[in-house]
């Protein structure tokens, strides 16, 4: 540690090293030790992000799309991430801390499946989004509420129910009767639902699946 | 004289796991039910359950089994029944000796072969699939195949019913009852068409599919309205759907184990609420997709997983309507069709009582009435080969066999008349040439399963209901 905390450019590149070999060994408990390491060595956190963590988490998603790694491996990698920036951010000073966007993410009311929407919000929050999860069975009002109030960018509104994809409707439809559209990109996923529907509601988007989804949330964090 | 259900008659099921394993499978259920147990988020549930002895947590509405309550209420179970139709001809009873066919539910969009894309399905869309369920041969009971996105959400669960009950006399199965009051309302409707409530606790002619959430969840409302069939002894299938490597663990047997401690909860909530209540083994489990996680339905292991839950079933002593076709297509046609085919087989064999599954594609999303006529005649091809071999003097024909001895043919004989009449033919293809194929325009096998359904839909007429029950129906959703 002594090493350590001399700070030359070397130990940190070992420090960077291991956040990233954290993250690429799906390790959540050694994400813990390294960002621990370099808080303690006082290694500035944003660099420790920049150069650390999100080169590691690109690599994972380029095996992922590559089909080298699976969905698994790829929440495993985000938790690790998680792990890390829940020690690293509240050190970055707010002017510093870019995020891509605020995204107020949740299952419609009536609905109380959630393992899809999580996989989507740590994925979120793995790549560079401020995430406000909601959790299931959202009323219509929450999902407005709560975005204005954290200042998302972004809705998104997931539905596993054939008899609650209604509810993502009803959510536009909210926004439209409080003229608010505008002023939040609508995004929309869950087994039942398709583009077409999504179309047919007037969402901005919709997401397949898990990596298209971040894709969707990139597009709609630089506008519509 | 044959009956409907003779036609869904096959061999005596076969066992594809031991004694040992399904016990380890129930006994590992059971130390999850009273370790684990189960968050159930229906306060009418937990409140029977807690009377008849469970411990339930008030704060997290974790509710407890033990091994000897769930005993003592899965011994009120019936362990078998009859799935009645409108008119008694469509009665199917469910004896271990059957295996049937439901359409399969609930899709949100409508295939159009000319301009091969979806649209949102409509409330003319469950006509359409109930009239064309009417007059396939080998679909045995009809379930509302679309949601009705031309109907308010508040009724179009109790429209599409009304569409159903009023355009096919076969059992009706209703599927995305979301509320208890939209239980009780479908209950009036199913004893407006046998004429009373207390008719239809006898005559089952509707059931009912009721969800689990994996892992380990009981919904409130379906949950609630589950509490209501049950009262109501409509039977109820409760249809776990834990996903290998999602909502269940990453191997056949520990997802076993998850959606049956999730059935045994839910059948023991409805015993307790209602002792005797009637219910059916129906999961349709499957693996996750590993790239997107998403429901695998035509997977190898979506059969690995249908077998072992018909095992749980049978080992309970209680009916079945687990697994079923449909596969994961994204469209209809070719892959669809094979994983149909691939799908069935295994499930008649190990005796599978109901599956789930005909006409849908996409995981159960998207509506084909061209491949509702594929698979009727995948149906036809699993039932027909999975018949008993009869074994007698008459089918053995010692007295034919030396009678025509060497070299000659059977084909003048009385006895090949008699049995030739017992062969199967296809309703959907014929054994002509190529030479004939190619002169009736080369066309492919799911533009004549089109034009097979459009002529059905245009010809077939069902027996309607009379003014009296259907303005009954009418009154039901108009006061809801």
């Amino acid at each position: 540690m002594s090493a350590l905390l001399g700070r030359n450019s070397m130990d940190e590149k070992k420090l960077f090293k291991s956040l990233s070999d954290a993250i690429l060994s799906y390790d959540s408990a050694a994400a813990e030790k390294a960002a621990k390491d370099a808080i303690r060595a006082k290694v500035d956190a944003l660099k420790v992000i920049e150069k650390g963590l999100v080169p590691a988490i690109g690599k994972v998603g380029d095996k992922f799309e590559k089909m080298e790694i699976y969905l698994p491996e790829l929440m495993l990698a985000a938790e690790a991430m998680k792990t890390a920036m829940t020690l690293l951010l509240p050190l970055v000073p707010k002017d510093k801390i870019v995020s891509k966007a605020t995204v107020a993410i949740g299952t419609v009311q009536g609905d109380v499946h959630e393992i899809g929407k999580n996989i989507v919000s740590n994925m979120l929050m793995a790549n560079g989004f401020n995430v406000i999860d909601l959790g299931v069975d959202v009323k219509t009002t929450t999902f407005v509420e709560e975005a204005k109030r954290s200042n998302a960018k972004i809705i998104g509104a997931s539905a596993l129910m054939s008899s609650t994809i209604g509810s993502q409707k009803d959510i536009i439809d909210y926004l439209v009767s409080l003229k608010e559209r505008k002023k939040f990109a609508v995004m929309v996923g869950g087994g039942p639902t398709t583009g077409e529907w999504s179309d047919e509601i007037g969402a901005d988007g919709w997401g397949e699946d898990a990596a298209t989804t971040i894709k969707l949330a990139n597009k709609l964090a630089k506008g519509k | 004289m044959s009956t409907f259900a003779d036609r869904f008659k096959v061999r005596e099921p076969r066992s594809f796991m031991k004694d040992s394993e399904r016990k380890k499978i129930h006994d590992s259920a059971l130390d999850v039910l009273e370790s684990t147990g189960i968050r159930v988020m229906s306060s009418v549930a937990r409140d029977s359950l807690k009377r008849a002895g469970a411990i339930v947590d008030d704060k997290t509405n974790v509710v407890k089994y033990s091994p000897d309550l769930v005993n003592s209420l899965m011994s009120k179970v019936p362990s078998s029944i009859v799935l009645a139709g409108r008119t008694k001809d469509y009665d199917l009873p469910l004896d271990r000796r059957h295996h049937y066919y439901t359409t399969d539910g609930c899709g949100i969009a409508v295939w159009d072969p000319k301009t091969k894309s979806r649209r949102q399905s409509v409330l003319e869309d469950i006509r359409k699939t109930a009239v064309l369920g009417d007059a396939l041969p080998y679909l045995s009971i009809y379930e509302p195949m679309v949601v009705a996105h031309d109907i308010s959400s508040k009724t179009h669960v109790l429209e599409g019913l009304k569409v159903g009950m009023e355009n096919t006399t076969k059992h009706i199965e209703t599927e995305s009852t979301t509320t208890p009051e939209e239980a009780r309302a479908q209950v009036k409707m199913a004893a407006a068409v046998v004429g009373s409530e207390e008719e239809l606790r006898k005559r089952h002619y509707m059931s009912a599919m009721v969800c689990t959430i994996s892992p380990l969840v009981l919904d409130g409302g379906a949950t609630d309205a589950a509490m209501v069939w049950a009262e109501n002894h409509v039977p109820v299938h409760i249809t776990g759907m834990a996903s290998m490597g999602l909502s269940g663990p990453a191997t056949v047997a520990g997802s076993l184990v998850v959606n049956h401690a999730e059935t045994l909860a839910l059948a023991c909530a409805m015993q307790a609420h209602e002792p005797g209540a009637p219910f059916l083994y129906g999961s349709v489990q499957s693996s996750m997709d590993p790239k997107t996680g998403a429901y695998n339905a035509g997977a190898p292991e979506t059969i690995m997983l249908s077998i072992g839950n018909v095992e749980m079933a049978k080992y309970l002593d209680v009916p079945c309507s687990a697994g079923g076709m449909g596969g994961s297509a994204r469209t209809p046609g070719l892959r669809q069709s094979i994983e149909n085919s691939v799908l069935s087989p295994p499930l008649a064999a190990v005796g599978c009582e109901i599956m789930n599954g005909i006409g849908l594609a996409d995981g159960s999303t998207l509506l084909s009435f061209a491949q509702m006529v594929v698979d009727n005649e995948i149906v036809a091809l699993v039932l027909n080969s999975n018949r008993d071999i009869e074994v007698n003097d008459e089918s053995v024909s010692l007295d034919l066999i030396k009678t025509v001895g060497i070299g000659r043919n059977y084909l003048s004989e009385m006895h090949t008349v008699k049995h030739v009449k017992d062969f199967y033919m296809s309703t959907l293809w014929d054994m002509s040439t190529y030479e004939s194929w190619a002169e009736s325009g080369k066309r492919d096998l799911m533009d004549v399963a089109e034009e097979k359904a459009q002529k059905m839909l245009s010809e077939h007429q069902p027996e309607k209901l009379d003014g009296a029950r259907l303005s009954a129906l009418k009154k039901v959703i108009d006061e809801f």
